[in-house]
């Protein structure tokens, strides 16, 4: 069936660069701290997946991360080693360091000493062990600011690197064993980055773009590289010590893997040059070698996975966490989160001509997809493998009608939060009156007048008793009722926009949920029962139902444990089911009468198993059959899946027949794909008719900062 | 003056030796090249892009031109067969030949007349004429054996066309033939032709010649002394304009007409290691532009289309756009002019009239018996009738002079305001002074006075005067008020005004105003006067706001010319940031 589109790019939130990662190789968890200050804790177990978010302040900087086991720290500019809460994602921990600003840190592989590197050349030395982090040993101090520290395996030498030097220290004693003077010609040389092999080779990356390696014991050179034109950032050895990759300003990605020669009895190791990728126009700030994939990351905000051979890539646009925007489908009213304000906005009209019909302006084939730039030497995102074999059935709705618009798109107001601070969620009411948004200190809701013509248009606060801020918010489908989540409680606030918000009900959550960080807070619409349900997701994947009786929240039951955290679910408000997808894109429906769950059909096709994106939203259409049972997002496309069997209306008998053929294993499920970069939030505002938002590609890489010159022969 | 632009590529020759030449088509901006001996192509100006062609197997033997009478092409083939052809046909092969037993120079277009064919016999016949009877066709040879036809061109006095020859024997002399030519049938009335040798006494030869037929048709020589001599057809008569500098005249020279005064001609530069275009005012005989180029060829064909110069060079055509001003910069002509001692006596006629030729006015009779220059006349003429104040009388006088002295520019000026008397208009108040220059507020028969009064001052804007000479009697002599109410009025001229001028004058306009700003800059900057503020800020505002409609016709403009060309809007909905889409889902 042809849905009205409302296809909004105006969304640009401005990218923030990636300064640090930090990988936990036990847990799987990947940390990462923006230029903002954010901090932003990914899973990469199954599908990428964020999994917490914590804003950033103003001020305050990260410049290294760190895992002690389940432990977060970090350290930055401000000049203090910081241990975060895992739960609340607050700071639970703040030591001051010696030698102020803190450029780096690094934790040894038993995970009992930390060591940061200041400004003033001074290394803090501090044991982590029980939970703790005491304050153990100032190295000698030495001149220049230390860039980048790095422990040996065993945790007893660690190597610091600063300007035109590279310092080798013992552990115990606290004093130097060995200086390598990196300077050349009387330049100055910054050593950015240094790996240590088992063999106490040092290897180090500086502003040259020199990768060197040295002997640890010795202090001398063995190779050194010229390998990139400007600034290497960034090594990242993997676990076998066989093979390293370097990066940095130069955003090419050089591969080097040791080879051993052997010529008569001696036999020695070489490290030579392998494979180069070209992922990235901007720099490369950290790369990170988890199992067969290289995560690397930089200036352009992505989180960029990649492997080889064969070449793949997959990038995850830098976006505000989800929920990042709110429709009102009745006012025609979509709320845009941005990092530190709000945007609302009344979506545009299209005409309709005197039989009732939408008035097409043109037919534009949509080529985006295959284009190729020929100039472009960057590698493309892999392609979901699903598409071809899909596409030879949609060449027919890649033709996308434009309708002509009568009205364009107005921002009705835009909404700065108190003191600037960054928001950690927001949601437009059904009704389209109220807004509300919670930074970490403060929750707002207000109340927004607006005439049908857009003439008079006034904001109003109002008062909400009895909470100050809260991470996930949801109002019900008559906007009445807001449930906001805060720290393991779940409160029920009564809204009347005249005379505020109040608290009615307080749902303690510790014995359904064992984490107090949610993932999904959502309330279904009235069901064909007549009851209203609320849902919520914690990052262990516990999943627990209240139902709404007598005006008053009640338990009524926890869904079945999973291996893997939720990435999206929604209610099916028809059939009272509740549809959850998780990150290894299982898909689960659980029928909330019954109580029972099942396996979705089209979990099962491979089109879907294969898969390298989480599902980032589950949408269920409201006009069935004409719609496909649910609609699955993530970044890049659009899935419909289909678990009925194929409509007889629909056009083209004869391409759907090839169809289904290809999809043999499972003929009742049918998927369709419509790719589209970047697709930040889909929302229905009707029968047949729908808003996306993407952020294109384009628009991301115009606000980034300008990447360094490169000569292009060919242009 | 003549400006040149950057030379550039219309596009490649296949071989120079068989390049037939470029005529104009139907529309001005396109361009039919007969590139060879069987390649015709059309380009379009101002892209450089071809937009059609054909090939033919048969050999073609002159230009291609388009006749704008049958709306069809007519090509010359093998030298005695004749094909025209539309724009679409594709394949001249199969187009009908009609075949001559005599033999065709070529065929030339004569605007929205037939075209003429001509015959190397040296007769002619209009096109339609000459394909129904070419059977019958015979005529006797015009043009001896030993001389072969340079240039053909047709012109019409009145409403009498003629044909002019330019034919060169094997003594290197030349000749003009001009004769009427019949209408309808085209041919020539052999009773009045006419015949001129081309000749001077010293021992010079022609080195180049065009037969010019705008307004006053004339044939020019260039002569091996660089001396350039025109011939008038209208008068028949010879006369000398000049030298023309830079251009070596050992070789032979190409020209064209350039349009205003100027030809362009195409040679050997002095040097003799490379070439040059020149651009040659024929009224003030200098050179006013020249352009250095790399390579010389012998009788290059060079032709003026569309303020573009076309230039056969040794691989490729050339063109080089160009912009003529009637401007009165003299000083770009310093160094153009080269003096050249005539060497050989001519008995002069200078046909001395007694009387001057024009009506001269009481006043300037008796000095011009003295033989006053036309300044002197000036300052001994106008202020005595300034002081009488008789405005009709001043202006009519003013009239006859075109040189007037700066001097009294500003008196004239002082004189003109007085006459308009803006004492009592407040010129900081928009809405009044636009009344005021409209002289809205009075009635019909003061208006017509007041109208009257201020077409003098309209006048004097349109003297010619030097910059420099007049700043020092600006700063003098005009008051600040004054000076303050021209550069409203200016302004008024240049926006609010119904008058109609042309753009030379709205130039001129644009130069009072700078020279206003530049003599009493230094009163603009020290006065605290709100008045002057006013003033300026309006004079500023009417500046932007003229660059803006500048700007605005500058992007409407491929806007139109796409949209007139038939094609569609392109609408890049990937960049749009918003649309609605119909999709499938």
């Amino acid at each position: 069936m042809a849905c009205k589109l409302h296809r909004v790019r105006f969304y640009n939130p401005k990218p923030e660069q990636i300064n640090c990662v930090s990988f936990n190789t036990k847990s799987k968890l990947l940390a990462l701290a923006r230029q903002d200050a954010s901090i932003e804790i990914w899973d990469l177990n199954f599908a990428p997946f964020l999994l917490k978010f914590k804003p950033g302040e103003a001020n305050t900087s990260v410049e290294a991360l760190g895992w002690v086991n389940h432990r977060l720290l970090s350290t930055g500019l401000g000049g203090a080693l910081l241990e975060w809460d895992m739960e609340t994602l607050s700071i639970k921990f703040t030591m001051i360091l010696t030698g102020y600003a803190a450029w780096c840190l690094d934790v040894n592989s038993s995970n009992t000493l930390v060591a940061v590197g200041t400004e003033q050349g001074y290394i803090n030395l501090y044991s982590v062990e029980n939970d703790e982090i005491v304050y153990k040993k100032i190295f000698d101090k030495q001149e220049g600011r230390i860039l980048c520290c790095k422990f040996n395996n065993t945790g007893s030498v660690l190597v610091t690197g600063s300007i035109d030097t590279i310092r080798v220290w013992n552990v115990e004693t606290g004093h130097a064993t060995c200086r390598m003077s990196v300077s050349r010609r009387a330049k100055e040389t910054i050593v950015w980055c240094l790996a240590v092999l088992s063999d106490n080779t040092v290897i180090s990356g500086d502003s040259h773009g020199r990768l060197t390696f040295w002997d640890g014991n010795l202090g001398d050179q063995i190779e050194s590289y010229k390998c990139h034109k400007s600034n290497i950032l960034s090594i990242a050895v993997s676990d076998d010590e066989n093979s390293l990759y370097c990066s940095g300003v130069d955003p090419v990605i050089m591969n080097f893997v040791k080879v051993n020669c052997s010529s008569g009895k001696q036999s020695s190791a070489q490290w030579v040059k392998n494979v180069q990728r070209n992922i990235h126009e901007h720099d490369v700030r950290a790369l990170v070698i988890h199992g067969d994939k290289l995560i690397s990351v930089g200036a352009d905000g992505y989180l960029t996975l990649s492997s080889y051979p064969p070449k793949w890539v997959m990038r995850i646009p830098p976006m505000i966490p989800a929920p990042r925007s709110a429709v009102c489908p009745q006012k025609k009213l979509l709320l845009l989160r941005y990092s530190n304000y709000l945007e609302v906005w009344k979506l545009g009209s299209y005409a309709v001509n005197e039989s009732g019909n939408v008035t097409v302006t043109n037919v534009n084939l949509n080529q985006s997809l295959k284009q190729k730039d020929s100039n472009n030497e960057l590698e493309k995102d892999s392609e979901i493998d699903a598409l071809s074999i899909t596409d030879n059935k949609s060449e027919k709705q890649h033709q996308a009608k434009s309708l002509k618009l009568t009205e364009a798109p107005i921002k009705l107001v835009s909404i700065q939060t108190k003191g600037k601070k960054q928001i950690k969620c927001c949601d437009l009411s059904p009704s389209g009156e109220l807004i509300v948004y919670s930074t970490d200190s403060n929750m707002t809701l207000l109340k927004l007048e607006c005439d049908d013509d857009q003439t008079n248009i006034s904001l109003a606060k109002v008062l909400v008793s009895g909470l100050e801020c809260c991470d996930r918010v949801a109002f019900t489908e008559d906007s009445r009722t807001m449930v906001a989540y805060k720290d393991g409680e779940l409160k029920v606030l009564q809204v009347d926009p005249e005379a505020g918000a109040t608290i009615v009900q307080n749902i303690a959550c510790e014995k359904y949920l064992r984490s107090k960080c949610i993932l999904h807070l959502q309330i279904s619409k009235d069901t064909p029962s007549k009851t209203i349900y609320l849902v919520a997701a914690d990052t262990q994947s516990d999943i627990a139902v209240w139902i709404k009786k007598d005006n008053k929240f009640r338990f009524y039951v926890s869904l079945p444990k999973y291996r893997c955290v939720p990435s999206a679910l929604t209610f099916d408000n028809e059939e009272e089911k509740l549809i959850v997808a998780y990150v290894d894109q299982e898909l689960i429906e659980y029928d909330l009468v019954k109580a029972r769950a099942s396996k979705s059909a089209v979990s099962e096709s491979a089109a879907w198993r294969a898969r390298s994106a989480a599902a980032a939203a589950l949408c269920v259409p409201p006009a069935r059959p004409a719609h496909p049972a649910l609609l699955a997002r993530d970044d890049s496309s659009l899935w419909l899946l289909r678990s009925d069997a194929p409509q007889a209306d629909a056009e083209g008998p004869t391409p759907k027949k090839k169809n289904k053929k290809k999809n043999a294993v499972n003929p009742n499920s049918q998927i369709r794909i419509i790719p589209m970069k970047y697709l930040a939030d889909f929302h229905w505002l009707g029968d047949d008719e729908a808003v996306t938002l993407e952020i294109l590609p384009e628009n991301i890489i115009s606000q980034l900062p300008p990447v360094i010159a490169t000569k292009r022969h060919n242009v | 003056m003549a400006k040149l632009h950057n030379y550039y590529v219309l596009c490649p020759l296949i071989d120079q030796n068989s390049f037939l030449g470029v005529s104009q088509d139907r529309d001005d901006e396109n361009v039919i090249v007969t590139l060879g001996r069987n390649v015709v192509n059309k380009f379009r100006l101002s892209d450089q892009k071809q937009i059609s062609g054909w090939t033919s197997k048969d050999h073609l033997t002159s230009a291609v031109i388009f006749d704008k009478e049958q709306e069809a092409y007519v090509g010359v083939f093998n030298r005695n067969t004749i094909k025209t052809w539309k724009e679409d046909s594709d394949n001249l092969d199969k187009i009908k030949k009609y075949k001559f037993s005599v033999n065709i120079f070529k065929v030339i277009s004569r605007g929205n007349q037939s075209s003429l064919i001509i015959f190397e016999n040296g007769n002619c016949a209009s096109l339609p004429y000459a394909l129904d009877n070419r059977k019958s066709y015979e005529n006797k040879q015009l043009i001896k054996e030993s001389e072969t036809i340079v240039d053909i061109a047709c012109y019409s006095i009145a409403t009498n066309d003629y044909i002019c020859y330019v034919t060169k024997n094997n003594k290197n002399t030349y000749d003009i033939i001009t004769c009427t030519i019949r209408e309808e049938l085209g041919d020539m009335d052999k009773s009045k032709l006419n015949k001129t040798k081309v000749s001077r006494p010293e021992d010079v030869y022609v080195v180049g010649e065009l037969i010019s037929t705008g307004d006053k048709p004339c044939v020019y020589f260039l002569w091996s002394d660089a001396k350039l001599t025109v011939y008038d057809l209208m008068k028949k008569s010879w006369k000398t304009i000049g030298i023309v500098p830079w251009i070596s005249t050992s070789s032979s020279v190409s020209i064209s007409w350039m349009g205003q005064d100027h030809l362009i001609l195409f040679g050997s530069n002095s040097d003799q290691d490379g070439a040059i275009i020149v651009a040659y005012n024929i009224i003030l005989g200098v050179g006013s532009c020249r352009y250095p180029m790399k390579m010389y060829s012998e009788n290059a064909k060079l032709y003026c289309f569309n303020g573009l110069i076309i230039l056969e060079a040794s691989n490729h055509i050339g063109m080089l756009p160009y912009v003529l001003e009637t401007n009165r910069n003299l000083s770009s002509l310093l160094g153009s002019h080269d003096i050249v001692d005539d060497t050989c006596a001519e008995i002069a006629d200078w046909d001395t009239p007694v009387e001057p030729i024009f009506n001269e006015t009481e006043e300037i009779r008796d000095l011009l018996k003295v033989g006053l220059t036309e300044r002197g006349m000036c300052t001994q003429v106008i202020p005595p009738l300034l002081e009488k104040g008789n405005y009709q009388k001043v202006f009519k006088t003013l009239q006859g002079f075109k040189d007037i002295p700066e001097s009294i520019l500003v008196l004239l000026l002082n004189y003109a305001i007085k006459l308009v008397n803006p004492v009592n208009v407040d010129i900081t108040n928009h809405e009044d002074f636009v009344k005021f220059c409209d002289c809205d507020d009075e009635s019909d028969e003061v208006k017509k006075v007041l109208k009257d009064k201020f077409k003098i001052l309209d006048y004097l804007f349109q003297v010619t005067f030097s910059d420099a000479m007049l700043i020092p009697y600006l700063r003098n002599d005009l008051s600040l008020d004054n000076a303050l109410f021209l550069m409203s009025y200016i302004s008024y001229l240049l926006v609010d005004s119904d008058k109609n001028f042309n753009a030379s004058y709205e130039s001129k306009l644009f130069d009072w105003c700078i020279l206003l700003m530049d003599a009493f800059y230094q009163q603009y900057l020290l006065t605290k006067d709100d008045k002057t503020t006013i003033v300026l800020n309006n004079t500023q505002k009417v500046v932007t706001s003229l660059i803006d409609k500048l700007i605005q016709v500058n992007s409407a403009l491929p806007l139109l010319h796409k949209i007139s060309s038939g094609k569609q809007m392109e609408n890049n909905d990937e960049s749009l940031s918003y649309a609605i889409e119909l999709i499938e889902i």
